[in-house]
């Protein structure tokens, strides 16, 4: 973590605590797409949120650059967004 | 454009993500797990804080402690919106009746057998160590939730790098190297972490699952737009409770609550019933929720009988959920324990044990391994850690044990009392913040956990001057609850002076 730069470093942190964030809550959002009872998809949409968090902070630290890092949590994002304005309910 | 990073290793990335994120929710998440730990015996505590309410042979009958709670919160005026019975069981010693006016609340503990209001010292009792373990203490608690959400976050993120990052995961299963050093703190890191792999992994997210609706509300508040369509159908699939409604107005006797419960009891067996609500308590529109026992159950979803509350008859059988919410349930159930005997309980706090432990390690292991190189290339902070360490990891355990000890020392009819408990933890704790700041690390350590060893093996004696019941006594009149919680300050008290010990003999190695 020592050779690289702190701006690259800043925005891995970006990546994983609010992309990560916002990922969660989309993910949330998304499994209201699931054919499940409204209420079951809700409560299935927070459990999977927690995972959705941990493993995108896991990318943002785990790919070659920061900018790798970026751009998967930002095609994360547009797919689980796509869902959720998809099956919304 | 920022430079490009060198392609080396994810491991070598984990490793720095898992350092950056360690350091930074380390004395945090120990305190947490810590007192996360100690929760799992929250009601033995509780008891052994509460000396005064004797032990009785066998508890009461399930019909006549209701009756009773229900006689003395009858009494309460203006009438409360709301009851709820908590019933003595084979933990809890006493019944305890708590009633709800809007912001306003109170309860009464009383003797099962009896219903007579029991005597006792205010103090918080192992609940204080529950409460801190989630929302910490002196904070709002939504905030103290947020904190302790993002704090179980990182420990995920910190348990997913630790694993990536481990190279040789079955051949350092079997290495504990002991003479001690950086090698030491490693192999007890790696240890502690392999050993209880799966629990820590189940922990942390079984807890996380615990805040997620103030977490993550998004999909309930697209799918429900309106708040009171949300908190009724999800809460049904969640929580042992009917929401409140407003009163018609009229009043009317409530009806026996203990046949209710016999009928409960017809259903779920002899310690099937938890606790019992009972909504609009004095009005017609009364209602009540008979709740099932956690102990017999894998999950925490809803069970509950409802019934009419003047006329008595049942109106709903609650005991399926949809997968989902059963899932959640059981993974909640997970987190919490209820359901667990003795030995499986003692299995879950030493595995917490093992995670505190894990933390512990990690963040002496940080130190350690910058500590044989020249003062120059050390990080900056690594002073500030070093000395912090000693606060955050030994200072607690001074801390728990300064608060058992006041349950003890304080004067019975101090005003506040329980108040007063929860100062001197935190005085304590910062008492051991100055003294680490002042103190060469190596001494700091051995002093602080020295304190710490004492004040846990002296632990019985206090018990054996200032109160009636005591290990020795309870080892003569079986009184378990209080011959555990005794003998195992001692024996985390004896673990304690050995750490000392060795503290000393690595500082006279060091010099």
């Amino acid at each position: 973590m020592a050779a690289d730069s702190q701006a690259a470093v800043a925005a891995r942190i970006g990546a994983a605590v609010l992309g990560g964030y916002a990922l969660a809550a989309l993910a949330s959002v998304a499994c209201l797409a699931l054919p499940l009872p409204t209420a079951e998809a809700v409560l299935a949409g927070m459990l999977t949120g927690f995972v959705v968090h941990a493993l995108a902070a896991i990318w943002a630290f785990g790919a070659r650059s920061a900018a790798r890092a970026w751009a998967g949590i930002l095609l994360a994002a547009a797919s689980l967004a796509l869902t959720a304005v998809a099956g919304g309910r | 454009m920022p430079p490009r990073e060198p392609a080396a290793g994810l491991r070598r990335r984990m490793a720095g993500l898992h350092t950056w994120a360690g350091l930074l929710l380390g004395w945090l998440s120990y305190a947490v797990v810590l007192t996360g730990a100690l929760s799992f015996f929250r009601e033995e505590l509780s008891v052994w804080m509460r000396p005064e309410a004797s032990r009785t042979a066998a508890p009461a009958e399930t019909a006549v402690q209701v009756r009773h709670m229900a006689a003395v919160l009858a009494g309460i005026e203006p009438p409360p919106h709301q009851w709820i019975l908590e019933l003595a069981d084979g933990r809890r010693e006493l019944a305890t009746a708590i009633w709800i006016r809007g912001a306003d609340h109170g309860e009464r503990r009383l003797r099962p057998g009896t219903g007579a209001a029991a005597a006792l010292r205010d103090t918080r009792g192992g609940d204080f160590f529950y409460r801190f373990h989630y929302q910490l203490h002196h904070l709002p608690h939504r905030l103290g939730r947020w904190i302790v959400g993002a704090c179980a976050m990182g420990l995920l993120v910190l348990l997913i790098s630790g694993v990536v990052l481990h190279r040789r995961f079955f051949a350092d299963f079997f290495t504990l190297r002991l003479r001690g050093g950086q090698r030491s703190w490693l192999d007890a890191h790696n240890v502690s972490a392999a050993v209880a792999l799966p629990f820590h992994f189940l922990i942390v997210y079984s807890g996380l699952v615990m805040l997620m609706f103030q977490y993550l509300p998004w999909g309930s508040i697209a799918a429900y737009p309106l708040p009171q369509e949300r908190r009724a159908a999800l809460l049904a699939q969640t929580d042992a409770s009917v929401p409140l409604t407003a009163p018609r107005g009229t009043p009317a006797a409530l009806q026996d609550l203990g046949g209710m419960v016999r009928l409960a009891e017809a259903r779920w067996g002899r310690d099937g019933v938890s606790h019992v609500i009972v909504n609009n308590p004095a009005d017609a529109s009364a209602l009540v929720t008979v709740v099932r026992s956690p102990r017999q159950r894998l999950s925490s979803s809803p069970q509950y009988l409802l019934f009419d509350g003047v006329g008595g008859s049942l109106l709903r059988v609650q005991e399926e959920v949809g997968p989902v919410a059963q899932a959640r349930g059981i993974l909640y159930a997970l987190h919490m324990g209820r359901f667990a005997d003795p030995l499986l309980r003692w299995l879950y706090f030493l595995s917490s044990l093992l995670c505190a432990a894990l933390v512990w390690t990690g963040l002496v292991l940080w130190v350690a391994k910058r500590s044989d190189v020249t003062a120059a290339a050390r990080p900056a902070g690594w002073h500030a850690v070093r000395k912090l360490n000693v606060a955050g990891l030994a200072g607690l355990s001074v801390a728990i044990a300064a608060f058992l000890w006041s349950n003890r020392l304080l004067p019975l009819q101090l005003p506040q009392r329980g108040e007063w408990e929860v100062q001197v933890f935190f005085a304590a704790w910062g008492l051991s913040v100055v003294h680490a700041l002042l103190r060469p690390a190596a001494q700091a350590w051995r002093e602080q956990l020295g304190c710490a060893a004492a004040l846990l093996v002296l632990l019985p004696a206090a018990g054996f001057a200032l109160c009636e019941r005591h290990l020795f006594a309870g080892l003569r009149d079986g009184d378990w609850v209080f011959v555990g919680v005794e003998s195992t300050a001692v024996a985390l008290g004896l673990l304690h002076g050995v750490a000392a010990l060795r503290a000393g003999r690595a500082s006279a190695r060091q010099r």
